[in-house]
């Protein structure tokens, strides 16, 4: 109210001067003033009401636009939705929002466009490089070259996260949720890691994974991927463990998998899932930190729970939660 | 058993053709990409096809599409795209299977087993090698008059040795089978297991039933 009567202040002292010189041409003049004072002071009420009635309608319409942008979720958007002013101040106002938008506007859909750009190319890239790492893949295995295929691995692990990082960022649904066995997508799993596994002496224990859940093979598969490389990375027992237990309840699948590796220090397990944290105790090489940060951006997209508990140099659980949804029936 | 390779990187072609035939199948290969192949694939005799989809000028979807109104042959196929949309046009064009690249040997093999097998489903009762039975359907081995009850993976070991008589198994053979067939055992648990299958096969009188070769793997018959 104070800031309104500050921008109105020159007109009110228009009509107190305009008032005031009645007054002295009155006085002045020795006129019977019962008259005009009675007229002057019908100007003061006037005055007054016209700024009431003013301030109360140019309130209102602020509310207006204000509620108009804070109920757009898009808010750039805005100057789209706002009425043209009729009057003169606000015209520039009008003007210097709709530039400005625009202009942000432009930048925007310059950003995306590039962005998507970028997205086809990393998606062109990771399909050409397949091709040749599919020849090595093929060639190590006809040559039994057990290093060469371990080797292989580890470069096309790099290159799915690369995939499924940019596809995580993407927010359109790119998955495909079929039911589908449990036991098969860990079995596709081991199959791809059997060579590692073997090579590092691992026991695998799974056990009443013959559950369905309704999901996206492909996004699991690469999640469990994460998990289990993460596994054998870090094992540091002479007798090396891995068990995968499935539980089924009325309205979810509980996936755990559990090593007997070194464990993550307490301080550590609330940040496992932060974009490219390595840990602080790890001295290991090759770590993006990508690995479960990627795990828990797809797990959310795909509707999964992920959660990991670990007691350090004791054991890691991961545990997926994949929920029961009607596809069940 | 006959697999026809549509896959135009020469290198891929060459590879898959020395592993696929390494596993006991017979290969014939598409090479020439530069006309239309279709009528080329239809002319020779095969019992699965394994086809690419990012094909020079064409796309493998199609082509399955048009052999599937010929005949009824298995299709995989094989790409580098993982995205929903293969997936799912693989399935509209008709396609039996897919698998992605690079390709891991085990799976391909697998899912090439699984496809035939849908085909060609042969049902076994028992198996006999040297007067000792295997019953397929029980999980028992029988001698004389004595049987015994098996484990599921001992059963899983004792099936491959069926299966392969007088053939000297390796250890990294029947690992493979039993990765396969979801026992994700290592190597000296193998060894445990089979050890085991002996004591049983010794409970009802068949003494050095499975064979130790020297550095090389086991045998029976």
């Amino acid at each position: 109210m104070i800031n309104y009567l500050e921008e109105k202040i020159g007109l009110i002292l228009w009509y107190l001067t305009f008032i005031l010189l009645q007054l002295v041409i009155m006085f002045v003049l020795d006129m019977d003033a019962t008259f005009l004072i009675f007229s002057l002071f019908l100007y003061l009420i006037l005055l007054s009401i016209y700024l009431i009635v003013s301030y109360l309608w140019k309130t209102k319409k602020n509310k207006k636009i204000k509620r108009l942008v804070d109920e757009l979720d898009e808010k750039y958007l805005v100057s789209e939705l706002i009425k043209k002013p009729k009057n003169l101040e606000n015209e520039a106002y009008y003007y210097v929002l709709k530039k400005a938008t625009k202009a942000m506007n432009d930048k925007i859909t310059e950003l995306e466009h590039k962005y998507q750009d970028y997205e086809e190319y990393i998606e062109t890239f990771v399909h050409e490089v397949k091709t040749p790492l599919a020849a090595i893949s093929l060639y190590s295995d006809n040559k039994k070259d057990h290093e060469l295929k371990q080797e292989v691995k580890k470069i096309d692990n790099l290159v799915e996260q690369v995939l499924f990082y940019a596809r995580s960022e993407n927010t359109e649904k790119d998955y495909f949720v079929k039911k589908i066995k449990l036991s098969e997508i860990i079995h596709q799993v081991m199959l791809q890691n059997k060579d590692y596994l073997l090579a590092n002496k691992i026991i695998i224990e799974v056990e009443n994974s013959d559950v369905f859940v309704a999901t996206d093979e492909k996004w699991v598969i690469f999640i469990l991927n994460q998990i289990l490389n993460n596994s054998i990375k870090y094992m540091d027992k002479d007798e090396k463990r891995i068990k995968l237990n499935v539980i089924e309840d009325k309205n979810k699948v509980i996936l755990e998998m559990k090593d007997n590796g070194c464990g993550i220090k307490e301080s550590d397990i609330s940040r496992v899932f932060d974009k490219g944290f390595t840990g602080s105790n790890r001295k290991k090489e090759h770590s993006t930190g990508m690995g479960l940060y990627l795990c828990k951006k797809l797990c959310d997209r795909l509707h999964l729970n992920i959660a990991i508990e670990s007691k350090e140099k004791e054991y890691t659980t991961v545990t997926i939660i994949f929920p029961k949804s009607s596809l069940h029936e | 058993m006959k697999i026809l390779l549509v896959e135009d990187d020469p290198k891929i072609r060459q590879e898959l053709k020395v592993l696929l035939e390494n596993n006991q199948y017979e290969i014939a290969m598409i090479e020439d990409f530069t006309k239309d192949i279709t009528e080329e694939i239809n002319k020779i005799a095969k019992d699965l096809i394994l086809l690419d989809i990012n094909l020079p000028n064409q796309n493998g979807f199609d082509i399955c599409k048009k052999i599937k109104e010929k005949e009824s042959v298995p299709i995989i196929f094989v790409t580098s795209c993982t995205g929903e949309e293969s997936e799912l046009k693989s399935i509209l064009s008709g396609g039996d299977d897919f698998i992605t690249k690079p390709y891991n040997k085990d799976i391909l093999l697998e899912k090439i087993k699984r496809t035939i097998k849908k085909q060609n489903p042969i049902q076994y009762k028992e198996i006999n090698v040297n007067g000792v039975t295997l019953d397929l359907h029980l999980s028992l081995v029988k001698y004389q008059n004595n049987s015994i009850e098996l484990t599921r993976n001992e059963f899983l070991l004792l099936y491959y040795f069926f299966i392969n008589p007088k053939k000297i198994i390796t250890k990294e053979e029947l690992l493979d089978y039993l990765w396969n067939e979801k026992y994700y055992l290592d190597d000296n648990i193998l060894t445990v297991n089979i050890n085991r299958l002996r004591k049983k096969l010794e409970e009802i009188g068949l003494q050095d039933f499975i064979t130790t070769i020297r550095k090389k793997g086991y045998k029976i018959g």
